[in-house]
């Protein structure tokens, strides 16, 4: 099984680095980690071909995670890859902006720990895990039936 | 000729320095395994090397959250909370500083929401230096508060604006 790339945005680079660690320690999937330092970077490395997952911190510099998601949304070729909200931000208020109008698919509150990361993700997790299995299995097509 | 008066401080909002005092000790208990109690003994020399993050808030009520940590405690929180060592020079240590600041600021929110209050928050600053604070012009409601915890002590300052009436009702603050 190939790893997962998970696209960690956060503008703090030791959040960035709790965020990885947890990840590592929920034991939900191998990762390997692109960094972003806030959503202009996120979405300048961000393609639905070269990201699997993206954790995304609320409130950054130049634009917010929520602004991320909604670009990354109105590519039109992204609605697969699940963004996870990683934030401090934790009233009802925020968390349906994020998951009900911005599009995101969980939502973790900073602070967090392996064990909260693997409750809230691994539905999440074994659903991008299954998706990659499947694209990475040979389609059956005329050559397979013709030679199989 | 009549003297000038310094205009007596108001009270900073009880339900504010409230939730700050709680979402604080929230945060120490839950996340760093440390408990932190708030002191009103006086507390000894401030000592030099300190780093102090500062969060603005907007909504209901407009004012400024600090907290202020001396370098060494700083480290050791870095450990009980990030989980890995962070050296005193490195500039990670403001970084850590700040994030505690933002995390503990939105479990504020939380609980100032919880009261009908609404508060956006902004980003944390950082600032290192010696016997850091808020400079707040007289009059201004401010409070401070000092905690001890297993790893040291450290401060918070909080401070509301004040938001000048006759300006805020000027015809041109309403625009042409």
């Amino acid at each position: 099984m190939s790893a997962l790339r998970a696209l960690v945005i956060d503008d703090s680079n030791v959040m960035r680095n709790m965020v990885m660690n947890a990840l590592r320690k929920a034991r939900l999937a191998e990762f390997e980690f692109v960094e972003a330092v806030d959503g202009a970077d996120a979405l300048a490395k961000f393609s639905p071909a070269a990201i699997d997952i993206c954790f995304v911190d609320w409130n950054m510099p130049n634009m917010t995670g929520v602004e991320f998601i909604r670009k990354a949304r109105a590519r039109g070729d992204a609605f697969h890859v699940p963004m996870v909200m990683v934030t401090s931000e934790q009233t009802v208020t925020k968390i349906e902006e994020a998951l009900a109008q911005a599009g995101a698919d969980a939502y973790i509150c900073k602070p967090f720990t392996h064990e909260d990361m693997r409750m809230k993700l691994e539905r999440v997790i074994n659903k991008v895990l299954t998706a990659k299995t499947a694209s990475a299995q040979p389609k059956e097509g005329f050559f397979s039936r013709l030679f199989g | 000729m009549a003297p000038l008066l310094t205009p007596p401080a108001a009270p900073f909002p009880t339900v504010i320095s409230t939730a700050v005092r709680d979402a604080t000790v929230e945060f120490f208990q839950s996340f760093c395994g440390l408990k932190a109690e708030e002191q009103t003994q006086p507390l000894p020399e401030r000592p030099e090397g300190e780093i102090m993050s500062t969060i603005s808030f907007v909504g209901d009520i407009a004012w400024a959250f600090s907290m202020i940590f001396p370098a060494t405690g700083a480290v050791a929180l870095a450990k009980a909370f990030a989980g890995f060592e962070i050296p005193p020079e490195s500039s990670d240590l403001g970084d850590l500083v700040g994030e505690v600041v933002n995390v503990i600021a939105g479990g504020i929110c939380a609980r100032l929401d919880r009261h009908g209050i609404s508060a956006q928050m902004s980003l944390p600053t950082v600032v290192r230096g010696t016997n850091l604070s808020l400079l707040v012009p007289s009059g201004v409601a401010t409070t401070r508060m000092a905690f001890t915890s297993a790893d040291g002590i450290f401060w918070v300052q909080l401070v509301k604006a004040q938001i000048p009436a006759p300006l805020a009702n000027s015809p041109a603050s309403h625009g042409s």
